[in-house]
């Protein structure tokens, strides 16, 4: 059996977090959204999942050994969590991978992101190469979270043409990503 | 590095989007098992999505809020919703007291710790219980949200509002109530508006800015708070515990201090019962749910008995608005053991038409016993409940639950196959060998047998997915163990 969360005092709330514990956390919410952005799609479903990750990663945070595999670890939960959402979103009869499609692209996202480096420096000065235009999108849709769809009502364009506009953003970035960190490790 | 053909990019960006069709998904699906160029474009633009928020933050842009209308984003609420109550219930004193310098810039500079019937105006803005500063504004229409602040701050906002969070001490209020309790240490939490600043100098204290974003009152209830005019720290005016002032049109005015337009904390769903004296004298039990009822909605009122030698009957619940009865539940129902407890829940609709802000009050038409003895004495709670998920199916039960009780940890699983297990402080009950359990209308029903042929019959709900609530046993609510 396991015991009740030692972190957690008998009146039920939690106790401090060790620092490096939460360095850890924090440098694994990256490639724990990349992971389950693999998995699960649609990108507001990532930020909920994760939360709920790291929640349970919080709670379970005195099961973890110092100097064992941290982000093996969180993925793991993270990955028992995108079964339930799985579920979940096909009740809903939305579109989510198949058994086996969901099992083999989990494995082989952990295999990617357990290696990812981090991608956010580079990221944010490739950002600020974009035209003013192309940022604002990318503020609107990933920063205040407004959809596409309502974006384009607010300024009178078709949906379509910006999820072209995104698409199109992905790609620069992709490349001008690669090319950062290429040349900071080459 | 390769470039994705015209279809995997599509494909890779439906599912990005949120836009993919199934056909489209099972041709994802084909692409990326027999290539792995794609899948490694594919991961890519995950990395890229995953990385794309936080990198985006510090952009320079001059793009307005944008005002939109709600779109059938319930369930992404609901569970924003949970997570808030989840993490109310467990993180609050996971935050250091200051900010902790081996953390730096990763720190989050404020976390969720409690929700309580908010209802979003337009697209939930921020998904993430961790929040960085100045990322996004949250606009609510009711409710109440609770930040606790890397400083240890807690604030306590009341819809309808709109805010954003600044840094790891401070707020901006465009509109609404908000209650800060600044321990000590975490002095200097700053509440702005668009026609001055607040700042805490050691204290608890309430301000609230009128729709028009100009207007705002605010008082102390303990310590000391600095108002300054236009922002201007040369403006300074201090005030003192129980002062307020009203700021408006460039001029300040003191006010007589009404506490009692401040919610201070988040609401306990919960409220104590005892009744004393004539075992059969009919009681009326009375509490104020105004704090718990924020929206037109299904509530339901549970009674349970903890203590005394009999139990409560009970002849029916009524919700009622400023004195006026909006409904009633009235079918008899008793609680007390196991055994005895029957019908002991009440469910009391809202609709919209009868719903709005005031005072809310649940009374409970009730007698003790009438078997008990005079002047024993009962002990029980009532659950006010809103949001239970009546229409829970097996598959959300299914898992381990954990409660306390009487010093003890109790953890209940429920199995696939119907068999249910339960250990005290890691000890196997043998009595549940050969339970069963099913769900009845939403409701667990959990058959329990014991010694000479005769079994006993629990029943249990759920409040959201990670919280379940013993309808009929004295237990405190028991919490979904993770896997």
């Amino acid at each position: 059996m396991q015991n009740f969360p030692q972190s957690m005092s008998s009146d039920g709330q939690l106790t401090l977090s060790s620092p490096e514990f939460d360095g850890l956390l924090a440098d694994a919410q990256p490639r724990l959204r990349g992971y389950v952005a693999s998995i699960l799609g649609a990108w507001s479903d990532v930020d909920d999942l994760v939360q709920e990750t790291n929640l349970v990663l919080v709670m379970k945070q005195d099961d973890f050994e110092s100097g064992t595999n941290f982000i093996a670890w969180a993925f793991r939960i993270a990955y028992f969590k995108a079964t339930t959402w799985r579920r979940d979103r096909m009740r809903e009869g939305r579109v989510v991978l198949s058994e086996a499609a969901f099992q083999n692209i989990a494995a082989e996202a952990e295999a990617h992101f357990a290696d990812c480096p981090p991608m956010v420096e580079a990221l944010a000065k490739c950002l600020k190469l974009l035209p003013p235009r192309e940022r604002e999108l990318v503020t609107a849709k990933y920063v205040n979270h407004h959809s596409l769809v309502d974006l384009a009502a607010a300024h009178g364009c078709s949906a379509n043409s910006l999820h072209k506009s995104i698409s199109r953003i992905r790609l620069a970035l992709r490349k001008c990503v690669s090319q950062t960190l290429q040349r900071k490790n080459p | 590095m390769k470039n994705p053909d015209s279809e995997l990019r599509r494909l890779t960006d439906a599912w990005h989007d949120g836009t993919i069709t199934p056909e489209d998904g099972m041709r994802l699906e084909k692409r990326l098992g027999e290539d792995e160029s794609a899948r490694e474009y594919f991961f890519e633009i995950a990395g890229i999505e995953a990385s794309m928020a936080e990198a985006a933050a510090g952009l320079p842009t001059g793009i307005p809020v944008l005002k939109t209308t709600s779109r059938g984003l319930w369930w992404k609420m609901a569970a924003v919703f949970a997570i808030g109550l989840f993490c109310g219930a467990l993180l609050l004193k996971s935050l250091p007291s200051k900010p902790s310098p081996q953390l730096g810039q990763k720190t989050p500079a404020a976390m969720v710790t409690g929700m309580l019937g908010v209802t979003w105006a337009g697209p939930p803005v921020q998904h993430s219980v961790a929040l960085s500063a100045g990322l996004a504004n949250w606009e609510i229409r009711s409710g109440l949200i609770e930040f606790t602040f890397a400083s240890g701050t807690r604030a306590l906002v009341e819809g309808p509002a709109e805010f954003q969070i600044m840094g790891d001490n401070a707020i901006r209020l465009n509109r609404g109530k908000l209650v800060a309790d600044v321990p000590k240490g975490a002095e200097g939490f700053s509440v702005t508006y668009q026609d001055g600043k607040i700042v805490d100098l050691g204290t608890e204290f309430g301000v609230e800015v009128a729709s028009n974003g100009r207007s705002a009152n605010f008082g102390v209830f303990r310590g000391e708070i600095e108002f300054q005019p236009g922002n201007d720290a040369n403006q300074a005016i201090h005030l003192l515990e129980n002062h307020a002032i009203r700021a408006e049109n460039g001029s300040t005015i003191s006010v007589p201090f009404d506490q009692d337009k401040f919610t201070r904390k988040l609401p306990s769903r919960e409220f104590a019962w005892e009744i004393k004296g004539s075992a059969s004298d009919p009681t009326v039990l009375e509490y104020d749910v105004s704090h718990l009822v924020w929206k037109p909605g299904n509530y339901r009122a549970i009674s349970k008995w903890m203590t005394g030698r009999d139990g409560l009957t009970i002849e029916g619940a009524e919700l009622l608005l400023d004195g006026r009865m909006i409904d009633q539940d009235l079918h008899p129902g008793f609680t007390g053991t196991l055994d005895t407890t029957r019908n002991n829940a009440y469910d009391l609709a809202v609709s919209a038409e009868s719903y709005r802000r005031g005072r809310w009050t649940l009374r409970i038409h009730a007698r003790a016993d009438r078997t008990a003895e005079p002047n024993a004495e009962l002990t029980g709670v009532v659950l006010f409940e809103e949001g239970l998920a009546l229409h829970a199916e097996a598959t959300d039960f299914l898992g381990t639950w954990e409660y306390l009780h009487d010093g003890m940890v109790f953890r209940r699983t429920f199995m696939a196959d119907g068999r249910a297990s339960l250990t005290v402080d890691g000890i196997p009950y043998q009595h549940f060998d050969s339970s069963h359990w099913q769900v009845v209308s939403g409701t667990l029903v959990l058959d329990v047998p014991i010694e000479g042929g005769h079994w006993w019959q629990e029943h249990h709900l759920l409040r959201d997915s990670r919280t379940l609530v013993f309808v009929d046993r004295p237990y405190r609510n028991a919490t979904r163990v993770e896997e």
